[in-house]
């Protein structure tokens, strides 16, 4: 061991602590053999024992009997304070949770007040005339005939009427268009009918094309039911449906 | 972790749900400790009895901050009374210099010695520069191990190594100029 490195370790020698065993016999070997390093264990031992001394006249200071009083006075009036804020704040919370109760109550009643774009679907009349259905498939494009032209087919349908005339109002515009694949009509005969109105969305499940301004609207139709699985099979558009 | 830091631990927590026996129970175990290490920093026990009532009080609004991850409630404590001696330090207005006398033994003759030896050791300590002086006092008078004073100053292990060596070697230098080649402790031992 050299002198540098007993240096490193001359604190801890002396202090006996944080020194392995191997390292603590190699430090003391090097004492042994060096006049230089004795004398500075020597030192640093007298000053560890001095400083024990030292330690020891202080070991034990009387703590004044008032400083203990004085703590638990502090401790309770911060407990008293805490309680206090805590009263506060629990109030506080409360009238901010009912504001937001009564908000969120509002804009709910304020939202269902505002009705949905789509009512359901809802039945207007029920009757079992002698169908006309369409013989030839539905058109290929499947796109719904805008309301301008279904009025001019059942104006070229129908016999001149006088405008406004209530009985014009609500007559079907037209053929049947079969909204499943109908290898014959048979069947059909005698199947009922039911007028409905309808969200036009509805066709779309039918494979119907809806343009952006019918997709919102509500379409008031014929519908053909299947006289045994009462599945629809066709529609009828009604003039006059918005 | 040793029971005696868990204890610590468990008093700190019950502290902090308003359990005032807990506060009274950790004050009477860690107050030796906080006034001793604010004694030996300034030498002056006016002093250490306001930090240890700004520690115990730093306590009360602040014992959340407390991390046992950093170290424990013992290593807290001294931290906070650390920054409080310092603060005083720096204002001067507890002057090592006017270090109070220590309080008279009772047997005075067979105590002399050890009175001369308090008396040195304790001008040599508090002569130390501040950051010298606290690892002194947590490693050698409070007996700290190195973990647990670098705990305290918040600095590295390898930082406390060498302030310590540093400081007892100055300390040594010291002591052993005024008695002229030993420290004086076997010289003043022998006079009896």
């Amino acid at each position: 061991m050299k002198c540098r490195e007993f240096e490193a370790m001359v604190v801890d020698l002396a202090r006996e602590r944080g020194l392995d065993e191997a390292a603590r016999s190699r430090a003391i070997a090097h004492a042994e053999t060096c006049l230089k390093c004795a004398h500075r264990l020597e030192l640093e031992r007298e000053l560890t024992e001095a400083l024990h001394t030292l330690a020891a006249s202080e070991a034990s200071p009387h703590a004044p009997p008032e400083e203990e009083a004085a703590l638990l006075a502090a401790f309770d009036r911060r407990q008293e304070a805490k309680a206090a804020h805590n009263h506060a704040a629990a109030r506080w919370t409360w009238a901010f949770a009912s504001i937001a109760a009564a908000a969120i109550v509002g804009v709910t009643a304020i939202w269902f007040l505002r009705a949905p774009q789509l009512a359901p679907t809802k039945v207007v009349a029920v009757h079992v005339p002698e169908p006309v259905v369409a013989s030839v498939p539905a058109p290929a494009s499947r796109v719904m005939p805008p309301s301008r032209q279904l009025r001019a087919a059942a104006h070229r349908a129908q016999p001149r009427q006088r405008k406004n005339a209530p009985e014009t109002r609500h007559k079907p515009a037209g053929k049947f268009y079969p909204l499943l694949p109908m290898p014959s009509n048979e069947g059909l005969k005698g199947a009922p009918i039911v007028r409905v109105e309808m969200p036009a969305i509805v066709l779309a499940s039918y494979g119907w094309r809806l343009s952006p301004e019918q997709v919102t609207s509500r379409v008031r139709a014929d519908i053909v039911l299947d006289a045994d699985t009462g599945m629809a099979r066709a529609i009828r558009f009604v003039n006059d449906w918005r | 972790m040793s029971a005696e830091h868990s204890q610590d631990d468990s008093l700190l927590q019950r502290i902090a749900c308003g359990d005032r026996d807990a506060f009274a129970e950790l004050y009477r175990r860690r107050r030796a400790g906080v006034y001793r290490f604010a004694l030996q920093m300034s030498g002056s026990e006016a002093l250490a009895e306001d930090v240890v009532q700004e520690v115990f009080l730093a306590l009360l609004d602040h014992g959340r901050r407390y991390d046992p991850a950093r170290g424990h409630v013992a290593s807290f404590l001294l931290g906070i009374a650390r920054n409080h001696v310092l603060r005083a330090l720096a204002r001067r207005r507890w002057s090592v210099e006017a270090a109070e006398e220590p309080a008279v033994q009772e047997d005075l003759e067979s105590d002399l010695a050890t009175a001369e030896i308090v008396a040195a050791v304790r001008a040599a300590v508090l002569a130390l520069p501040v950051r010298f002086r606290e690892v002194v006092v947590l490693c050698d008078l409070e007996e700290m191990d190195y973990a647990e004073a670098a705990e305290t100053l918040r600095c590295p292990v390898g930082t406390v190594r060498s302030r310590l060596h540093w400081a007892r070697r100055t300390l040594a230098e010291r002591l052993q100029s005024s008695h002229r080649g030993s420290l004086g402790i076997k010289a003043a031992r022998c006079s009896l």
